[in-house]
């Protein structure tokens, strides 16, 4: 039986010895904490009711220190977006536009006014989506009483993303902050609409969910749009990427034994179906190209990239979003907005993998 | 000012040109870029003489572009965009797109529920417009039986963009048949001859076509109740050479150089009197394509001198829609919508993307009678 490390020194010993272990590759692991909180003790981690908090805070830490080079430059986001990348996340984007569409459809009454946020908004792609398949539409007239809120951390982009909206006519308002602080400000049941792009796979703790459920209106709705894996639920997974882009044995080896032999067993029953499998392989060929593409550049002006994230699959998601409060059930979501068309929900923009999803949840009623 | 239409003279021009360009962060190409109908602004002559002589040139630099077009000058083309404003552009032309083109294929198919429907995506790329088709199709159920009766045929002359469409859309969830075609569109007029197909779609090809007769090869292809669907850019700005001389002067073209242009053009100081016959949606659109060129210059500059070329054969609205009137296609909405049965679905055929401006827009057009082209 492998003992897990709960005491914070020992944490932040192991954590401080694995970002050494691939320091010299081109991209990189990170801090171990950005994994799934879920499947932190498949990597030696131990949560405790002690150490949650700070789990939490460093997890969120080496998130924003890992963007912290991307914010300099937006620009320099264009050396990990693979076209692969862009093409899934703007179909993505396309989703969402349309399902919220068809949700403000059933929710509108002719005079009421929503409340749209874009959480991690970026250059305002997911917004842009939603104003445009409105104002294609016969939901025209909704446009002009909606106002979005844009929340990231990075004012330079949502300066492009109004400059945008405001061709198209859109009412928007962007909030450079950090999302956490950002929602956390916020009543209860704030926005009537919360939609969110290629984001939450930032969140390792399943509390963000609750905020969101919190902020959200009574018959306010979530469309999410996310890539999703099992490839941080187990170290194995990471050591096979490490292979597969290159890793030479030494860096390897010793992330083998940073885990240890019982931690790098594989997992007698990843439970994973087709599609899920299918993803795990979409995943890793992202970063393979990642990787590609940064080798590319010298080893000294290209930026450090980091691997390790919280993906989980859309079935573990869903699992998350239900216990915040959500439902997911598309036939009871249907029953509540009854004159909209939600038609393919959870929309899978690639053929047999659950890479890329998109998915609708409305909050549980009468709790 | 003499009228320039000997191909020396015209040469000349070109020479003239890439000299002044010398040091600025974009080449010019050629002049024979633009709109054809522009270059009397720039005192050059279409004549019979020397018709072919300006689509070659035009031509070749386009081909030119097209293959050396790719990294960092893709990045500073899609930063330009997005800093003009005009970042999801693009995207959203083929989302406006996309629902005219299912709103036609289902209504033809509703008339015949036997007919195999053919939908030629034109100057495809990397498959986004047939993307946006699909994408349209897979939201609703009632759509997807397209999936049975359609087919689509993906024309692009890159080879790299064709292996790249291919892969995209095999990934994508409506098993769709598609066919590429790694070539340009007048190869396959001899083939396709004679409406075969049922859709026609382009997006952002045609502001690369200086002459109109491409309309001619598209109206040959298509059926006689098929549709017609492009969405494209539309700016005046090469329409005169007094409209680039802001964006000259944003590329670091110094004064003297700047009167040198002038005087070589015989560009009028004032200019109100050119300048007043273009609508506010215009206007704005000129601005919105300064603003990109601008950008664009501040992107690339500073490095090695550029392979992008500055010309472009971008017109209004108003003129492309004339010329494809004139090649016997059918704009009028109404009239569209009284006889033209695949129009059911389409109730607005002219679809500006941005409200106040004409710079993006999407247009669907039947096939009318060809009678006053003769």
């Amino acid at each position: 039986m492998v003992e897990l490390i709960r005491d914070i020194d020992k944490l932040r010993e192991f954590d401080e010895k694995l970002w050494q272990i691939t320091k010299d590759l081109p991209i990189r692991t990170g801090s171990v904490f950005k994994v799934p909180s879920a499947a932190y003790h498949r990597w030696g981690i131990e949560k405790t009711a002690e150490n949650e908090e700070w789990l939490k805070k460093e997890s969120g830490k080496f998130y924003v220190k890992d963007t912290d080079e991307l914010l300099i430059d937006p620009y320099r986001e264009n050396m990990i977006k693979t076209p692969f990348r862009v093409w899934t996340e703007s179909r993505m984007a396309d989703e969402i536009g349309w399902i919220v569409r068809e949700f403000m459809r059933s929710m509108d009454d002719g005079e009421r006014e929503f409340s749209v946020c874009d959480i991690g908004a970026r250059f305002g792609q997911t917004t842009t989506s939603i104003v445009t398949s409105l104002r294609d539409s016969d939901m025209d007239g909704a446009l002009t009483r909606t106002k979005f809120y844009l929340i990231d951390r990075s004012a330079p982009k949502l300066e492009y993303a109004r400059r945008e909206l405001e061709r198209y006519g859109a009412i928007c308002s962007p909030k450079p902050d950090y999302d956490e602080d950002y929602l956390g400000e916020q009543p209860d049941g704030r926005f009537d609409i919360i939609v969110s792009l290629a984001h939450f796979h930032h969140k390792p703790f399943p509390d963000y969910f609750d905020e969101i459920n919190r902020v959200l209106a009574d018959d306010g709705v979530l469309v999410v749009g996310d890539w999703h894996s099992a490839l941080w639920d187990h170290p194995i997974n990471a050591a096979k990427l490490l292979e597969r882009i290159g890793a030479g044995g030494q860096a390897l080896d010793a992330f083998r034994e940073h885990f240890g032999r019982e931690l790098m067993l594989p997992d007698p029953d990843p439970k994973l179906d087709g599609e899920e499998r299918q993803a795990l392989e979409d995943h890793m060929a992202c970063w393979i190209e990642i990787a590609a593409n940064l080798n590319k550049i010298s080893r000294t002006s290209r930026p450090r990239v980091y691997f390790l994230e919280a993906h989980e699959t859309s079935k573990a998601r869903t699992k998350k979003l239900e216990k915040a409060g959500f439902v997911v059930d598309m036939d009871e979501i249907r029953k509540a907005f009854p004159k909209s068309k939600l038609e393919n929900i959870p929309r899978k923009v690639l053929r047999n993998s659950d890479f890329a999803v998109v998915m609708a949840a409305m909050k549980r009623r009468g709790a | 000012m003499k009228v320039k239409k000997e191909i020396d003279e015209l040469r000349d021009i070109d020479e003239f040109l890439a000299d002044l360009f010398k040091g600025l962060p974009m080449a010019p190409g050629s002049l024979y870029r633009i709109a054809s109908q522009y270059l009397v602004n720039w005192n050059v002559e279409v004549d019979g003489g020397n018709r072919e002589f300006i689509k070659n040139a035009a031509e070749k630099t386009y081909k030119e572009d097209w293959r050396e077009s790719g990294g960092e000058i893709n990045d500073a083309i899609s930063k330009a965009i997005m800093i003009a404003g005009l970042g999801t552009g693009d995207k959203n032309l083929n989302r406006s797109l996309a629902e005219m083109a299912v709103g036609a294929l289902m209504t033809l198919h509703e008339l015949d529920g036997r007919r195999k429907l053919r939908v030629l995506d034109s100057g495809a790329g990397k498959g986004p417009t047939t993307d946006a088709i699909l994408n349209e199709i897979t939201r609703y159920e009632e759509r997807k039986v397209l999936r049975d009766f359609c087919e689509f045929y993906l024309l692009e002359p890159s080879l790299p963009r064709v292996n790249e469409a291919s892969e995209r859309l095999s990934r994508h969830p409506l098993d769709v048949r598609c066919h590429f075609l790694a070539t340009s569109h007048e190869d396959i007029v001899p083939i396709f001859r004679s409406g075969k197909f049922d859709l026609i779609v382009s997006s952002g090809v045609y502001h690369h076509m200086p002459f109109p007769d491409y309309l001619d090869d598209l109206y040959e292809i298509l059926a006689d109740d098929g549709v017609l669907i492009i969405a494209d850019w539309f700016t005046t700005i090469w329409e005169q050479p007094s409209r680039i001389i802001p964006v000259l002067d944003s590329f670091g073209l110094d004064h003297d150089r700047i009167e040198i242009f002038r005087g070589f053009f015989d560009i009028p100081y004032e200019t109100a009197a050119i300048d007043k016959k273009l609508s506010p949606e215009q206007y704005e659109a000129n601005k919105a394509m300064a603003r990109y060129l601008t950008a664009l210059g501040d992107e690339l500059s500073g490095g090695k001198e550029s392979s992008l070329y500055f010309f472009e054969a971008h017109e209004s609205l108003p003129e492309r829609i004339e010329k494809m009137k004139k090649a016997g296609f059918e704009l009028d909405t109404s009239t569209l919508s009284e006889k033209y049965k695949a129009f059911v679905r389409i109730p607005n055929n002219i679809k500006k993307l941005y409200p106040d401006s004409d710079i993006a827009c999407v247009m669907a057009a039947g096939k009318g009678k060809k009678s006053e082209k003769k």
